[in-house]
């Protein structure tokens, strides 16, 4: 850079030089304006699409919900037939049911269930749970989880134990619905701490989820990881399971530490009260 | 029998609108509360259908808006995805017929709506 610097006030060959860094910037100039068109077109016509696949599937979910048509009947519809294959369509297409399974309960969200399987949609989602981006691999444990699928609830397990922040709420929360406490019962041997902000996601996820069937929460209070324990009794403080209440006194009197022990003390007064 | 139905989710909006005009009814759908709201000053509504978060103005403020500055009686049914017990008190306080929480039942609003439309008849 000095050399260059040097070479520029000496003088020698100061048009040239101006002449050759001018038309290097307006090159690159030149190469960026095409980049951002391109990139702009490219994001126009993909919403465009978007826009053109809604109408489609908007008339095929609402089909497929509100009448009672067969998934071969949707096979045979010459726009479905054609656009089945192409990624894009089968995206906006997993977006929209998706969206509306979300929406709808009972009957309706079944019906959306049998189209995710039988439109092979549910294979995409498993294809994405393979993915070594965990943006990806969280998308696919989603759709996974909205839709049901217990078959995933061990692949899913296994993406829980992982260090990712967010690659692990999603987990526990999907492992969470598909599987009640089966889904939190393998932190109990957890390696690394659960700070606070994935403790309350697990909380709500118990809450939001309404998991009637409370068995095996009660092993989170053995861990030997004390942030599990904590976990243990915030989830039995917070869901009010009273059942629960001679496993606290338990650890109340063999608490490994005396932040443990004051915690059981407060979740035995607070159902106790 | 009209409805309006306010909901900012396209295709919720979309598919409980096609299933309500499948039923007999004729649905004005809007994505935003102040459109929503703006119909409903201008026309005749046998029911409103709204959901609570919205832009523009919320499902509360249409329905506060309808029983205290209009005075209207007109049956209001709220739904939301919030599974708040307040929320759903303060519903009621300012004036909503219904609540339902989301997910929803096409089925189960189509016989709240038509329990509604029954009692104003």
């Amino acid at each position: 850079m000095i050399e260059l610097a040097e070479y520029y006030v000496s003088g020698t060959d100061v048009e040239s030089f101006l002449i050759l860094s001018i038309s290097l910037f307006i090159t690159a100039s030149f190469i960026l304006y095409l980049l951002i068109i391109r990139s702009r077109s490219k994001n126009i016509r993909k919403e465009r699409l978007r826009a053109e696949y809604s109408k489609i599937i908007e008339r095929l979910m609402f089909t497929i919900v509100f009448q009672d048509i067969s998934f071969s009947d949707i096979q045979e519809d010459k726009e479905y037939m054609m656009l089945s294959k192409t990624s894009f369509f089968r995206e906006v297409l997993m977006e929209s049911i998706i969206n509306l399974h979300k929406n709808y309960e009972g009957i309706y969200a079944q019906k959306l269930e049998r189209f995710y399987k039988e439109s092979g949609l549910i294979n995409d989602s498993f294809k994405k749970l393979r993915s070594l981006k965990w943006e990806i691999k969280c998308k696919g444990i989603t759709e996974l989880a909205e839709m049901n699928i217990t078959e995933a609830f061990d692949t899913i397990i296994k993406a829980a134990t992982v260090r990712n922040k967010t690659l692990k709420i999603t987990a526990i929360n999907a492992s969470i619905k598909l599987g009640g406490t089966k889904g939190i019962v393998h932190l109990t041997a957890h390696p690394y701490p659960i700070d606070d902000w994935t403790q309350v996601n697990i909380i709500s996820a118990f809450k939001k989820h309404d998991i009637g069937d409370v068995k095996g929460v009660e092993l989170l209070l053995e861990s030997q990881n004390t942030t599990v324990i904590t976990l243990g009794l915030k989830l039995i403080k917070e869901l009010k399971l009273t059942q629960k209440l001679p496993y606290i006194v338990q650890l109340a009197a063999k608490a490994p530490n005396t932040l443990i022990q004051n915690e059981a003390q407060n979740v035995l007064q607070a159902l106790t009260v | 029998m009209r409805i309006i139905l306010s909901e900012d989710n396209d295709i919720l909006r979309k598919s409980l609108s096609f299933f309500l005009e499948s039923k007999g009814f004729t649905v004005d759908q809007f994505s935003d509360g102040k459109d929503a709201l703006d119909a409903i000053e201008a026309n005749t509504y046998d029911l409103i259908l709204t959901d609570i978060n919205m832009p523009g103005i919320s499902g509360m403020e249409i329905t506060q808006y309808v029983r205290q500055s209009m005075g209207s009686e007109i049956p209001i049914i709220i739904f939301t995805s919030s599974g708040i017990e307040q929320t759903e008190l303060d519903s009621f306080d300012i004036g909503a017929n219904e609540f339902i929480a989301k997910p929803i039942s096409p089925a189960v609003l189509l016989v709240r709506i038509n329990k509604l439309l029954k009692i104003r008849v």
